[in-house]
């Protein structure tokens, strides 16, 4: 059974074993068919058919085929749409989410800490209270109690130098201001004293005189070239050549009479020749000489005048300059750009008169109007040396520009009145018929001039640009117009007239100036300058004058 | 209110008032001395001293007009020096760690040691050595004698914190100063 078994299972192997590879090749006509049925004709001719077929779609299709190209693309207007897209999430969601963010554990913790306090253990307590025994520190007291050392003397140099404003009922800075607008008067008065110190001795001073107790000064003189003026006439008049020429004295030599009364004075010899001797005078002549009318002389002795000598050789110009102010000190703030301003000046002002012909020097002078006239000291001498208490101030408004931080070009109008006397003894010849025909009385006179200018300066100024003090150089011209030029004499008998004036004349000016903010848009300065005309004063042949000041002033500008 | 003054200080205050400088001079000469050692305790080096000593008499002589009497001028000078110079610290404190404390707890302090052995430039030198904190309410403490509730009001702190600062403060200068009784010389040690 077994055998049956075994071999029944080796017959099935075999069958597998044949059958397993066994091929056999189909016959034709199944080939045939097979074929008939892969066969592609239909397919082709179908391709064949469709390979170029065209079929124009419908209006509607390409509607939308169009509508479809102008719209964005699709992954855009998926963007689009959910770029801002917001839901709001469901009170669910939101309850969970806000429970997640509450911080009341937080607060409440926060709150139970907050004040918590525990007492610490006794331990602890012990170790701190053995080192809260009190003898430690009491030790430590005592040690420190007197302890001293010395700090280094820059401590209080630090604290005097902090104290500095404190001491004083206005801050440094206010203080420091003060002093400089004291500085800037200071330095105006001291040139102004300077300047009048230098004032020219004036003829009576040069005069050593004693007088009667009548006291009408009077200078009663003869000389020969007087008494060859009486004699020959003024048309003989001669021509000197020698400017510094003195006065030449002489007395008169026998008794003089007349009708009217005489009040003497005596002229000494004593001619002053050195400055000692002109101080002495001076101290002792407190009294000035009056101007003397023919009405008042009386008869005198001749025998008793004396020499009348004046030196005017000692005298010495002095000469100036008024500019308006350039106080250009602009500060640091450069967005102020334009500036007014106000300024005054005490100037030193000198006519500077120059003789131009030699017929200025005729005897007795082209200058002179009067009846009678001789001319002791010749009036163009004292033109040129017996000018005196030459005094001048201005004022005016200022207005400028800054160009930059350095320059800025400034303007204005200015008054200036300026003032200066001229000593000159004048000579009264008796008439021709009178018995002291020959005789000329000299009389002492002064000739006021008055003149005042109104001028538009315009220049530059070159200054620093710090903070504070600044210093800064100006220069420029100015257009002077002459509102007024009068020479007044003292003795009504006789008149000056140096000659027509130029009405707008023309100076150049330069300065020095200082400023000093005060407060932020205004500032002080103080300035020295020069002026000086460019042209005469006078429309004459025989004289020129073109004048000049020296001044010294203050100001105050306002930053626009 | 009594008067604390009479005769000399009374017109000194009144000079420097009205700003003689030379009556501010002399105030600082009486008093610079004594607050110089104030400030030093408060400091770490002397240039910050003088910094606090010069600060303190600018606001002493700016202010002395509103200086009541009340108590004596050296009290009121004093005042003004240390809160000159706890306005000082307040700024090296914002900047300094701090510290736990809480380890003090455990630290011995040493009772025996004798502080009349030392004089005040030692004991100075120990000071300026402790922690701006610990300086600080060491020097309130012990040297000016405030109690812990106003240095805890003048520091901003609590009153317990200044109390344990203090004891950690004062151990520490108490180690400082067993240490100098005791040197310990490793190297140069037979």
């Amino acid at each position: 059974m077994k055998n049956l078994v075994h071999d029944q299972n080796h017959f099935e192997d075999e069958l597998s074993r044949i059958f397993d590879n066994a091929a056999i090749e189909p016959s034709s006509k199944v080939w045939q068919d097979i074929d008939h049925r892969l066969g592609n004709k239909v397919e082709n001719a179908f391709q064949t058919a469709f390979q170029d077929a065209l079929l124009q779609p419908s209006d509607l299709v390409w509607q939308n085929i169009a509508k479809n190209l102008d719209a964005p693309p699709f992954e855009k207007l998926l963007k689009n749409t959910f770029e801002n897209a917001e839901l709001l999430p469901s009170d669910h969601l939101w309850k969970g989410i806000s429970d997640q963010l509450d911080n009341s554990l937080e607060n409440s913790l926060q709150k139970v800490f907050a004040n918590a306090e525990l007492e610490p253990s006794k331990n602890t307590w012990k170790g701190i209270a053995k080192n809260l025994d009190s003898s430690f520190e009491n030790s430590l007291q005592k040690v420190f109690g007197k302890a001293e050392l010395s700090p280094s003397k820059k401590v209080w140099q630090n604290i005097e130098k902090a104290l500095l404003p404190a001491n004083h009922w206005l801050s440094a800075t206010i203080w420091k201001k003060i002093a400089v607008a004291a500085a800037c008067v200071c330095l105006m008065l001291g040139g102004v004293y300077v300047f009048n110190s230098k004032k020219l001795p004036t003829a009576e001073k040069q005069v050593g005189k004693k007088t009667d107790s009548t006291n009408v000064p009077e200078n009663l003189t003869k000389n020969s070239e007087q008494k060859n003026i009486a004699k020959n006439s003024v048309e003989n008049a001669e021509i000197l050549s020698n400017k510094n020429e003195k006065t030449t004295t002489t007395t008169f030599d026998n008794n003089f009479t007349s009708s009217k009364s005489i009040n003497i004075v005596k002229v000494e010899k004593n001619v002053p020749s050195t400055k000692n001797q002109v101080k002495d005078l001076n101290a002792q002549e407190n009294k000035i000489v009056q101007p003397t009318i023919i009405e008042n002389l009386k008869l005198v002795d001749l025998s008793d005048f004396q020499t009348l000598a004046i030196d005017y050789n000692s005298k010495t110009p002095i000469l100036t300059l008024v500019l308006p102010v350039a106080f250009q000190s602009e500060n640091e703030k450069t967005e102020y750009a334009y500036f007014v301003g106000i300024s005054g000046f005490a100037n030193q002002y000198n006519p500077n008169f120059a003789l131009t012909s030699a017929n200025a020097y005729l005897i007795p002078s082209p200058f002179l109007a009067g009846d009678r006239l001789g001319d002791t000291n010749k009036f163009h001498n004292s033109l040129l040396d017996s000018v005196r208490n030459l005094s001048s101030y201005s004022f005016g408004i200022d207005f400028g520009k800054k160009l930059t931080s350095n320059f800025s070009l400034q303007t204005g109008v200015h008054y200036t009145a300026s003032s200066f006397v001229i000593d000159h003894i004048v000579n009264q010849l008796p008439p021709k018929d009178s018995q002291f025909a020959g005789f000329g009385i000299n009389f002492k006179n002064m000739v006021h001039s008055n003149t005042e200018w109104l001028s538009i300066p315009i220049k530059i100024v070159v200054q620093s640009d710090r903070k504070g003090l600044n210093y800064g150089i100006s220069g420029g011209l100015s257009a002077d117009i002459l509102l007024a030029n009068t020479l007044k004499s003292d003795l009504s008998f006789v008149q000056y007239n140096l000659g027509a004036n130029n009405r707008l004349n023309l100076s150049a000016n330069m300065g020095l100036t200082i400023s000093y903010p005060l407060f932020d848009r205004l500032d002080i300065g103080a300035e020295m300058n020069y002026r000086k005309a460019l042209n005469s004063l006078y429309q004459s042949d025989m004289v020129e004058a073109k004048p000049h000041w020296l001044s010294l002033g203050l100001g105050l500008k306002f930053k626009l | 209110m009594q008067n604390h003054f009479q005769g000399n200080e009374e017109w000194l205050i009144s000079e420097c008032i009205s700003g003689n400088s030379k009556a501010q001079r002399q105030l600082y000469e009486q008093y610079s001395k004594k607050m110089y050692v104030v400030c030093l305790r408060y400091s770490k080096t002397t240039f910050e001293a003088e910094d606090m000593l010069q600060e303190s008499f600018i606001k002493v002589f700016n202010h002395l007009q509103d200086f009541q009497k009340d108590c004596p001028l050296e009290f009121w000078i004093k005042r003004i020096v240390i809160n000159t110079a706890l306005k000082h610290n307040r700024r090296k404190l914002d900047k300094a760690p701090t510290e736990d404390v809480t380890e003090m707890l455990n630290e011995p302090s040493d009772d025996a040691v004798v502080l009349s052995n030392y004089n005040f430039q030692e004991l100075l030198a120990m000071i300026q050595k402790l922690a701006p904190r610990y300086q600080m309410i060491f020097n309130l403490y012990a040297i000016e004698g405030y109690k812990h509730k106003e240095i805890a009001d003048m520091l901003g702190i609590n009153e317990g914190t200044s109390k344990s600062q203090y004891a950690r403060a004062k151990v520490i200068l108490q180690k400082m100063l067993i240490q100098d009784e005791n040197p310990v010389y490793e190297k140069f040690s037979p």
